[in-house]
Parts: structure tokens; sequence; C-alpha cells
């Protein structure tokens, strides 16, 4: 296992860097069928899962990576990379092991139930497996199914075979077949209709072992009139290798349901080299199928070497509703090429796009977008901003809109500006005494804050202060 | 130098300018605790100037002189430490900040300057209202975004609202009367009338006398191309309104500084 | 219809006109590059993120003969009612190029007109840097290079400190089932003030005309351009206009398309000089079943430079409209203020829009902005105007006039004025 590096400087920068002392059952490194079969396997899953993992893998096959986005990284050897690791007490089906409880603990997140965090339902997920999930007994008083990915395989194996790969096809994409091949664990969530879970769900990823990707799969269903809110949360240990992070997200909010999926992105984001960090490499997609639904994306980035994430939606349902907030913050050599699309099927759906990008250091920041209107989404609505800060004049911001639209009675604006924090704003709040860090720090506060005030409060304030963090040294 | 109490603020040969220009040119000026002094002068006479150079403004540079506020040389220091040290301008053209609302940012500079321990959130909330409402600003300004989108008068309401919560020793008003109403004017100079007082200057640059009716100056000071050309009580105003800026161009008027 | 290009048995994959042999060597040189250059990239697929709007069985490259343009003296029958407003006029088509040069400009020494091939002799280095000229964001496709291989046509110096009452007017006339390449190549000097008009026309079948146009502007010098093109029906069109501003200069570029079955039009300008100013109008009504494909550049290398792009489409019946814009902000041009603005109407069902502006920003210190609309004629307004009596297609037509407005006024003229906004008209009234 390896030892948390000493650097001062990087552990104050990246407060969760380190790494817990827990022996992992890992897999060989390599894909291949074999590999597929073992994991399927070893989560004792059944045929038809199997089935969808072998059908991805081979489309996976046929497909190239994407190098479209501008972001730039060496080749990645997939065959070196290890497709499965849990802690082994673990899989010996044991109470959590007191290592990983403290490690989740250390990030802010009790798994005890007598301690768990109130009005928040967690489900923590260590590098490959879903370790545990609190608050398990008033969710099931609503009816509300909240577990691990391989729980939900065993205890509601109609519901995920019915919805698994309904939004994002297992072919999707090179990353996303890439995760229904070799997914190991994630979150799964079911709110039965009419009802309005009554706690924030929550996962949280945490990637621990060395040379492993984390592949987690996340499917939230809303049927009929529910309502829920959830949050991600993501932290990995300081290594000097890259991880690749490949997840695949897929929502489905049914008639009058609304989905509101928030997620706070805290991986490790390499040196002031560039050495290190996380490749983010996510595939989310919601589809709002019934009519009158809502779907609402808020991110918060901040981490990670490399961000590549379109969280989008799929308007089908009449009047049904799109919604993206987005924070991107990139320092260092961090590259975020991230963005949504919103796509109206339905007559009169609406969507609204909020993006802030702030880049600093050397960083490359990334908008990219498409709102697409097709020809049956009469009076349909889109209303994009996207704004972008820099801070020094290394670093690179590129904003890449498509605005499609083949119904004349849609109206769609799209916004951008691309500005520095102005001379001006900073001489007026330093002649109100405030200190320059402060200032610059209030004054990215401000070009946030319509993204911050989508978050549920205790996610708000951890933003803002992870933000600040975030930003001291990073101007030169 | 007399043997007078030390004054508040001094200005002592001051040549400052910006872009390489140079705009002021040898400026004297004392202000004492508990008065009023009030700067008049035409377009281009170098005013801005004066209240960039005194909050230190990065785009001006300093050629010369001194200024100091209760003895202690201000031009060394940065706009905060200015502001944390008892000096404030109410900006000709403040600036607005989107996203950042009036009640965070008052906080962050209350608590700048005059210390964190000695503001509680609900006093400073309580405070804060009853100052809106002495200078009659509608409380759903407080939870706006500082400047943005408000109208002339309100963003000098707002000025005078951050002086009165700063509570400096030294206040520069920079034609804070331009594009007032009558009614606006009175609600500034009651506010200006509030921090007056014996501990405290009040500098009011001005291009015209009538804010000098409301905030009437112990002292008036016509600055011409980067210079005081006369000083003189306020029956100087009268003058000034009577004979324009042309009879003090003469150069038998300038004083020599 | 001409047959005259039976002289050419067989089109090559990288048409070169004939002609070309008297040509100084630099110039032949830069010309076998252009085709090796174009022979070397693919041709167009439609998956290419490049042509996934256009379809580019529209613009084919090998199915028609070149023309080379070659000098032939003016014909009476050229003349129109427009070139009084004007010193200079010039005739391209399918038979050659031709000036007139009414206001006796020329013999001043002032302003030069030479053909590409007397320019290559006499200004070897403007026409080498002319022909150099391009964007680095979005390097030339292997359609640009084949029209630079095949180009020939007319190049305008103009001296230092030179300004004149009238400008130059360009006249292109399109023929059809030809590849026709004119070149338009812009000098102008420091302090100097050059308006250019070209009013594009065509014969009616089809064809494949693209044009270039490449220009550069010095310190404190003006650049007006104005283009115009006003064929429906005719061959297939190309257009790359690109340039560069030196300390001071400025550009005020209009483009006005009105109508063509197919259009792929790439408008640049880099304002290279510190202090340097751009300012593109663009104004397109697509309709039947017409494709446009418009995309502009502004490029920002220098600091303290401004631009500022507004282009408006409207498009009806079936037709088609995608519009491409980039900023380009080079790392050190600071201080710079660069506006993009891309509007659109779409008139009635099955019509189609997309619209792609883009911003890619280096350097710190500036304000970029752009923004994009796409919606269709007010209700309200509709609804105000025909409670007023007036019936609906006038209405409508008053309000897409009025839509227009804002890029029909920064043209010059009002000669121009008038002959855009009656083709507007006419262009809207046309039944489907």
């Amino acid at each position: 296992m390896p030892e948390l590096p000493s650097d001062n400087k990087l552990i104050r920068d990246y407060a969760h860097g380190f790494v817990t002392p827990v022996e992992e059952e890992v897999v060989p490194p390599g894909l291949n069928e074999d590999i597929i079969r073992l994991i399927s396997r070893k989560k004792e899953e059944p045929d038809w899962l199997l089935e969808f993992r072998l059908r991805a893998f081979r489309a996976w096959q046929r497909k190239t990576e994407p190098r479209w986005a501008l972001v730039t990284y060496p080749p990645i050897d997939y065959q070196a990379i290890r497709y499965y690791a849990a802690p082994r007490s673990l899989s010996a089906g044991q109470a959590v092991d007191p290592e990983i409880a403290r490690t989740f603990e250390r990030l802010g997140i009790p798994l005890d139930e007598r301690r768990r965090l109130e009005g928040v339902a967690v489900d923590a997920v260590f590098d490959s497996v879903s370790v545990a999930t609190t608050h398990q007994k008033i969710l099931e008083e609503h009816g509300i199914v909240f577990c691990s990915f391989s729980e939900a395989v065993r205890r509601v194996p109609d519901l995920v075979r019915q919805y698994l790969g309904s939004v994002v096809p297992p072919g999707d994409n090179f990353f996303a077949a890439l995760n229904s091949a070799v997914f190991s664990d994630g979150s799964f969530c079911y709110i039965p209709a009419g009802v309005r879970c009554p706690l924030e769900l929550s996962t949280y990823f945490r990637i621990n072992a060395a040379g492993t990707g984390q592949f987690e799969r996340t499917l939230l269903i809303a049927d009929r009139d529910s309502h829920v809110s959830y949050l991600e949360g993501c932290t990995a240990p300081i290594r000097d290798e890259n991880q690749l992070h490949a997840a695949v997200v897929e929502l489905v909010a049914l008639e009058g349901a609304t989905i509101k999926y928030s997620t706070v992105q805290n991986w490790y984001p390499g040196d002031e080299q560039g050495r290190g960090g996380i490749y983010n490499f996510v595939t989310k997609r919601g589809d709002c199928r019934g009519a009158r639904s809502r779907i609402s994306w808020t991110q918060v980035e901040v981490g990670s070497a490399i961000t590549w994430k379109y969280p989008s939606c799929l308007l089908r349902g009449d009047d049904s509703v799109g919604e993206f907030y987005s924070v991107a913050f990139t320092n260092r050599k961090m590259q975020a090429d991230t963005g949504t699309k919103m796509i109206h099927v339905g007559r009169r759906t609406r969507s609204t796009i909020v993006s802030k990008g702030i880049s600093a250091g050397e960083s490359v920041n990334t908008y990219r977008g498409l709102v697409q209107i097709h020809p049956a989404a009469e009076r349909a609505r889109n209303h994009s901003q996207c704004d972008s800060l820099l801070i020094g004049d290394r670093c690179t911001a590129n904003t890449f809109p498509v605005v499609e639209s083949d119904n004349p009675t849609a109206v769609l604006e799209h916004e951008a500006t691309t500005s520095r924090i102005s001379e001006d704003q900073l001489f007026y709040l330093q002649s109100r005494g405030v200190d320059p860090e402060t200032a610059r720090s209030l004054i990215v506060n401000g070009f946030c804050r319509e993204v911050f005030k989508q978050l549920p409060m205790e996610f708000a304030v951890e933003a803002v202060k992870l933000l600040e963090i975030k930003m001291e040294g990073s101007i030169g | 130098m007399t043997n007078a109490p030390q004054p508040l603020l001094q200005i002592e040969g001051l040549r400052a300018g910006v872009g390489g220009r140079e705009i002021l040119r040898g400026l004297d000026l004392e202000i004492a605790a508990g008065e009023i002094h009030a700067l008049m002068g035409p377009n281009g006479s170098g005013k801005s100037t004066l209240s960039n150079v005194l909050m230190g403004h990065p785009d001006y540079e300093v050629g010369a002189g001194r200024v100091r506020l209760a003895g202690e040389d201000l031009l060394e220091l940065s706009p905060e430490e200015r502001a944390r040290r008892g000096l404030f301008l109410a900006f000709q053209y403040p600036v607005a900040i989107p996203g950042v609302s009036v009640v965070q940012f008052l906080k962050a500079a209350v608590e700048a300057v005059r210390g964190r321990e000695s503001v509680r959130a609900a006093a400073f909330l309580r405070e804060l209202r009853e100052t809106a409402a002495f200078l009659e600003i509608g409380e759903i300004f407080l939870n706006r975004p500082i400047n943005e989108g408000f109208s002339g008068g309100e963003k000098k309401r707002m000025e005078i609202l951050q002086m009165l919560m700063l509570r400096p020793r030294m206040v520069v008003l920079d034609e804070t009367d331009s594009g007032l109403d009558i009614d606006a004017l009175k609600v500034v100079a009651r506010g200006v009338q509030r921090i007056a007082g014996p501990s405290a200057g009040v500098l009011v640059i001005t291009h015209y006398e009538r804010i000098l009716n409301h905030i009437p100056p112990h002292r008036v000071h016509i600055l011409l191309e980067g210079r005081i050309a006369r000083s003189g009580g306020p029956e100087l105003v009268a003058e000034l309104e009577r004979r324009g800026y042309d009879w003090l161009r003469e150069p038998s008027a300038a004083p020599s500084g | 219809m001409s047959k005259a290009w039976n002289t050419v048995s067989e089109a090559p994959a990288i048409p070169l006109p004939p002609g070309t042999a008297n040509e100084p060597p630099a110039l032949s040189a830069r010309r076998s590059e252009a085709a090796r250059r174009a022979a070397d990239l693919p041709p167009p697929a439609p998956h290419d993120e490049e042509w996934r709007r256009t379809d580019p069985a529209r613009f084919p490259l090998d199915a028609w003969p070149p023309v080379h343009l070659e000098p032939r003296p003016p014909r009476p029958a050229d003349a129109d009612p427009l070139d009084e407003f004007f010193d200079v006029v010039i005739e391209m088509d399918g038979s050659g190029w031709s000036v007139r040069d009414r206001g006796g400009v020329t013999q001043s020494g002032r302003i030069a007109v030479l053909s590409l091939a007397e320019a290559a002799e006499r200004h070897p280095d403007a026409v080498e840097t002319l022909w150099t000229l391009e964007p680095a964001v979005r390097p030339r496709d292997r359609h640009e290079w084949a029209a630079m291989a095949a180009a020939a046509g007319v190049f305008i110096r103009v001296e230092p400190g030179a300004e004149f009452a009238r400008g130059v007017l360009v006249r292109v006339r399109q023929p059809a089932g030809r590849w026709f390449c004119p070149l338009t190549m812009l000098d102008v000097s420091e302090r100097s003030t050059l308006h250019v008009v070209s009013a594009i026309l065509s014969e009616p079948g089809d064809g494949l005309a693209a044009e270039t146009v490449r220009y550069r502007v010095g310190a404190g010098g003006r650049l007006r351009l104005a283009r115009l093109q006003l064929c429906a029906g005719g061959p297939s069109q190309m257009e790359f206009v690109h340039g560069r501003l030196s300390e001071d200069a400025q550009l005020d570029a209009v483009s006005v398309h009105l109508g063509g079955a197919a259009v792929r039009s790439r408008v640049g300008a880099e304002a290279a000089g510190r202090g340097a100013g751009v300012r593109i109008g663009g104004l397109l009504l697509a309709a039947g079943t017409e494709q446009a494909d418009q995309q502009t550049v502004q490029i920002h290398s220098a600091p303290d430079t401004t631009s500022d792009l507004l282009f408006k489409a409207a498009v009806r019946d079936r037709a088609r409209s995608v519009y491409r814009g980039l900023i380009a902000a080079h790392r050190g041009a600071v201080r710079i203020a660069a506006y993009q603005k891309n509007q659109n109407l779409i008139l009635n069902e099955g019509a189609r829009v997309d619209s792609l502006p883009g911003l890619r920003i280096d350097a710190d210190d500036l304000t970029c902005t752009h923004g994009a609309t796409i919606g269709s004629l007010d209700p309200d307004e509709l609804f105000y105007l025909r409670s007023r009596g007036l019936p609906e297609s006038v209405a409508r037509r008053l309000i897409l006039e009025g839509f227009f407005e804002e890029i029909v006024s920064r043209l010059a003229m009002p000669a121009l004025r008038d002959v855009v906004r009656r083709h507007l008209a006419e262009r809207m009234d046309a039944p489907a």
C-alpha cells in the first residue's frame, strides 16, 4: 500500500488525499471476456446481467476513444488497469471494516447509525463496492429502494432489468460501453409513485486502491409524481499516477416526477506539474420520460486532472423541464471539457443552462453544449447563459455551444461572456477594507451564486468553502 | 508648521498622475478633526485624481509628496489598509459586483474594518437595518447584488450607507451630489452630518455649490491645474458662483504653493 | 451557353485552369502547392464535423471544368445604373475580367488595379503576404486550397494616405456549368481608405463558384467591404474572405446573401495591430430548399483591439441556415472587447436553423461576449400590425424588414440599401 506523500503543501491543498490501509481483493489487471465473467461471478450476478456486460464489451471493442474534446493526455493502457478492487473484509460479508468507517468519518460521512448525518441517507462506495447505506428504515417505510447496485440486482431484479441501459445504452459511447462492461457497483434508487422522498439521498464515492479504475453505475428512477433530491460527492487519495473514473449515471423521471441531482466533485486534481490526478470520463443522462417531469443537474467541479462530462436531459414528455447549473473551476494544469445537452422532443418543453467556468493557472476550461429542438417540440424554450472568468494570463477558456432548431415556434437564447475579475471591482472592495484574497473570493462567489443557490444548504456551504480553498494561491 | 494640534489629514506637495501624465502638481491640504472642507474645481483640475490617489487606486502613480492620516504615512499602504485606518471614499461611479449582495459585502467589509470580534451577526444586521431606514433605503435592496441595476441616486445612498457602517474618521465624498435629486441630496447630507463631528474630518469634492448648502463647509479650496489656487471661508463659494474660475487663473492670483 | 470549356477534355481531381503557364514562377509555385495541398486533404464526408450540416454533394470539386479569368476589354453591355456611384467598375464572368476607370483615378497613381499575374511581378511581397494569409485557428480546407489553385482575378492597391470620393464596384456574374474561382486581393496602405462593393449575380443552372477575397489594411487605414450575393437558383457558391488589420486600422464589412441553392461562406478578420477595429455584419434570407452554411472568425492577436459582429438570418419554406462563429483571443491580446451575435428567424414549419457561436480565449483582461437567438416572427407584433388593417403578408414583410434593417443600414451607400431592400421584398413575397 503506498504511503501518504510527505509534502505538507499537497496535504493542505487537498485534505482528502490520504490512503486507507485496508487489504483489498483485486482482480488481475487487464480487460477481456474472462475478466468480465470473473467480475460477474464475484458479484453472483444473474445471466442477463452478464450478457449485458458482454454485449457492452463487444461494442467497446469496436469503438475508438473519443478525441474531439479539448483535452490532451497520454494514451491510456486499458490492459494495465484493474477493473475490480474491494476491501477483503467486505467480501467476507462482515460488518463495515473499522478502517473504512474511519475513512468516511474523516471525509465527514459517519456511517454509524447513531451518528449518521441528519436528513441525508448515504450510500458509501469504496473503490468498487458499496460499503454501507444509512437510514434504511425510514426509507423502507416510504417504499423507497435505496441501496448499492449489487443489492438492487438481488432485491429488485425486474426494476433493474427494465431500466438499466434504457437511458444510456451499453454502446452509447466509448466510456459508457467500458463502464457497462465492467461496472462494479454504485447506487440504485427507486422512488414509488406519489412519494416525496423525506431525506436527501447521497452517494459518496471514494477511490482508494492504486492502479484501479472506478466504474460505478448509478440508476435512479422516480415514478409518477414522486420527488427526490440526490447528492453525489467524490474524493481520492493523492497519487502520482493517473486513475480512470468512468461512471454512468442514468435518471428516469416518469410523469410529474422531479429529480434534483447535485454533484460536488473534488477528485484529486494532480500536482503543480500536472502529475497524477483522476481522469473523470463520465456519462450522465436524464430521461424526462413522462409529461410534466423535471430533471435538474447541479454540479460543482473543483477536482480531477481531466473532466469529460456532459450531464444531459432528454425531454420527451410534454411540458417536461431540464436544468443544468454548473460551476467548473480549473487550476494548475487541469483540463475540463464539460457542458450539457438538452434534447427537446416533447411539446412545450423548457430548459435552462447556467454554466460558470473559472480558469486559473495553466488550465484549460471548455464549455461544450448542445440544445436541439426536434420538429415536434412545439413552443419549446431554452435559455443558456455561459460565463467564464479568467484568473491569470496563462489559462484558456473556451465556449462552444451548438443550438439547433427544427421548429418555428421554439424560442432559444444563448449568451456567453468571458472576462477577468475587474480591477475596478477589486479596488472598490479593497477601498472598503477587504483584503485582495477575500475580495477575489467574494467576486468569484458572486459569479457562481446562481449555481450555488440551487444546491441544498449544507452542500452550498461546502461548495463555497471548497472553492475558497481551491482558489488560494491561484493568483500568481 | 504651527503648534496647532496635528491635522487629521495632511497632504504635502503631492504630485501624481495616471498613464504617464502628471495631473496633481504639488498639492497641499490640511484637514483637522471636526472640520468639513470643500474642494471645488473645473473639469480636469485633478479632483478625481486626488480621490483615487488618496484611496490608493493602482492605476495612479505618485511622483512626489506625502499624505498622512493622523500622522501615519498613507502612500505606502494598500487600499484595504487605508480603509482599516479610517479613510473612506464615496465613489463618483460605484461599480456593480454581480451576485454579491449588499449584506454579504458589508459584513465582509465591517469585519475587515471594525474587527471580526467586535461585530456579532445579529447586532450587525440590526445596525444595518437601522442605518438603511435612516437613509430611506428599502430593506429589499440589502439582499440585492451591490449596485447592480441601481439608479444613480440609489448607488450614492448605498455609498453613504457603507460610510455609516464602516464609521471612518476621514471621509472623502467624490462628486456625491452629481445626478442626485434634491430629496436624495438631503438624505445624503443627513448621513454626512451624522458622521461629521468633533473627531471626524470630511472632504467634499464637488463641482457645484448645491451640496454645500446642505453640508456647510468650514473651509473651501479651489483646485486649478493640479494645485490649490485659493483657500478661504464659505464666502469663497459665493464668489466662485459670481465670478467663475477664470479670475483665479490670472498669474498674479495664483499663490506660490 | 458557352461550350468553350470543351478545350479541357477531362477534369482532374483538383482542377487547374489553363493559361497559367505565363505567370511569374513564384505564383505558379504557389498555385501548384495549393493544388497539392488540396489533393492531400481527404474529400469531405458527411460525418466530418465541418460538413455534418451541409451536404458535400452540393459542392463537388471535380464535376465542372475550371475557368481561367484573363483580362479582357470592357463591353458596353456590361454597364449598369449602379455604376455611376463608383470610380472604378470591374466585371468578372466566364469570359474574363475587365476594368473601367470611370473617374480616371488610376491615372493619379494612387490606386492600381492589376491582374494577379501583373501584381505578382510588380508587388511580389504584397501578393505573397495576401496569398498566405490564413487564420491559424481555422486552417484552409480542401475547397479553399482548390479555389486558390485555380484563382485568378484582380489586385487592387491603394497608396498611403489616398482616399477616393467613390469606391470600386466588382460585379461578378457566375457562369453555369463551370468551376469558377474569381480572386480579389485588396492591399490598403497605411492611412488610406478603400470602399469596395461586390455584387454577385449568376447564370441560371448548376456549377460551382468559389470566390476568394484577401485583404490587408495598413496602420490607420480603413476598408469598407460590402458583398451582395443576389443570385437565386444559380451555381453552388463558396466564398473565402479573410484579412489582417495593422495598428488602428478599421474594417467595416457587410455581407448580404439573398439566394443561392447552396452557399458556404467563411468570413474572417484578424485584428493584428494594436487598436485595430473590426465590424462585420451579415444578412441572409434563404427560401425553397436552399442551404446556407456561414462561418465567421474574429481573431484578436494584438492588445486593445475590438470586434463587433452581427449576423442575422431568416429561413422560409424548407431552407436551412447554419451559422458557425468563433472569437479567438490569442495570448497577450489584452484589453480587447469582442462581440458576436447571431439572430435567427424560422418563418415556417420545415425550415431549420443551427447556430454555433464559439469563444476561444487564451488571454485575460478582456471582455468577450457572444449571443445567439432562434425564434419566429413575434405573434404580438403581427397581431398589432394586422389590427391596424395591414394584411398578414404585408405585416410579416414589415417585421422582417425591421429585423434586417440593422444590417441594411450598415451599408454606406443609399443606392445599395435600395437594391438590397428591393431584393429582400421580392424574396419575401415569392411563392414557396
